[in-house]
């Protein structure tokens, strides 16, 4: 089938009036977008088959002091087509909260819960956001710059570790 | 040890070939300290469970499949339930959520029991210095033995079957873990 980018380009720059970047190398239509937009947005994605969810991510800016702090990043990707869309949401670090785009595929069940995970990134709507990798009595958020990474919290009292004697 | 019994072996047989009359039970007698019978018996009947959790378990499946035959030291025979076992071969990456478990799994082991440590993630934690993994099994568990290499060679781990069954050697049958 021929790629439907083009016409979802101006579409969508018609609808919400901001600019959406084609790639042509990878076949990708890409766009930062406002998270009130995002589900609405998403929506019709999934209504024109952009029916593989491929990923869910978030990026921590704070080193590069970029403003708002995290970015939450969804691939899609159109199965008949092979088109990609990369959409990408600026989120605040006072308001770490984007909805959840779960009612529209399922497989974001998993992929929010380790966002929640690794860069507390709430997502309003998830039916059961817990831990997924980690576990329950961890602190902090692994993946955000600000944690120190050799920040070990074990969960049972560690030996000390003597030299071992040689045989 | 060994020395006598093949001597032994090799006694029976001549006598065999040559037809001599000596009476072969007599051969039978290996004069031993109870001791050291228990450690000889011991060191060749090694029956491991395997706690595989990363990439070292495609080594050790090489290394207990037949060619390189862990059984020719005894060890190959593995056993799923800790009960059972006396070796816990520590097998990859070690993490905190997992540490719980793998204390559990070496106290419901009964004693005498010993741990081999298997490719650097269980030694030091390797290259994984962070906030997920501990590093080094032998800050949850007590090891015996430790392997390095990611992943080690068969012939490194037949080389630490070998240095662990030497040190079962040494072992007291009725004193306790030092
Ligand atoms: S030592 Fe290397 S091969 Fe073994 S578990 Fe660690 S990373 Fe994987």
């Amino acid at each position: 089938m021929p790629t439907l980018l083009p016409e979802l380009k101006k579409i969508l720059e018609d609808t919400y009036g901001q600019e959406f970047i084609i790639n042509e190398a990878l076949k990708e239509l890409y766009a930062f977008v406002d998270k009130n937009n995002l589900f609405s947005l998403m929506e019709k994605f999934s209504t024109i088959h952009f029916d593989f969810l491929m990923d869910v991510t978030a990026v921590d800016y704070l080193l590069q002091n970029k403003k708002p702090r995290f970015e939450v990043v969804y691939h899609l990707f159109h199965t008949k087509t092979y088109d990609r869309i990369r959409i990408k949401v600026p989120v605040t670090e006072e308001i770490p909260e984007v909805a959840s785009v779960y009612p529209i595929w399922k497989t974001a069940y998993f992929l929010e819960r380790e966002v929640w995970d690794l860069y507390g990134i709430k997502f309003t709507g998830h039916p059961d956001l817990r831990r997924i990798l980690l576990y329950e009595e961890f602190v902090g958020f692994p993946l955000r710059k600000d944690y120190y990474i050799r920040d070990e919290q074990p969960l049972i009292g560690l030996r000390e570790v003597e030299a071992n004697p040689t045989v | 040890m060994e020395k006598r019994t093949a001597q032994l072996e090799l006694n029976t047989v001549i006598a065999r070939e040559q037809g001599s009359n000596k009476n072969p039970l007599q051969d039978l007698y290996v004069p031993t300290k109870i001791e050291e019978f228990f450690n000889w018996a011991r060191k060749y009947s090694l029956w491991t469970y395997p706690f595989v959790t990363a990439c070292c378990g495609m080594e050790f499946m090489s290394v207990s499949s037949a060619h390189y035959d862990t059984d020719r030291f005894g060890a190959a025979l593995p056993r799923f339930s800790p009960r059972q076992a006396d070796l816990l071969f520590v097998v990859g990456t070690i993490v905190h959520k997992q540490a719980p478990i793998l204390r559990t799994v070496y106290e419901q082991m009964c004693d005498p029991k010993w741990v081999i440590a298997f490719g650097v993630c269980a030694v030091s934690g390797g290259f994984y210095q962070n906030y997920a993994t501990v590093a080094g099994c032998d800050r949850i568990i007590p090891v015996d033995v430790y392997i390095p290499g990611c992943p080690p060679r068969p012939e490194a781990v037949l080389e630490g079957i070998i240095a662990l069954q030497k040190k079962i050697e040494q072992y007291h049958t009725t004193g306790k873990r030092e």
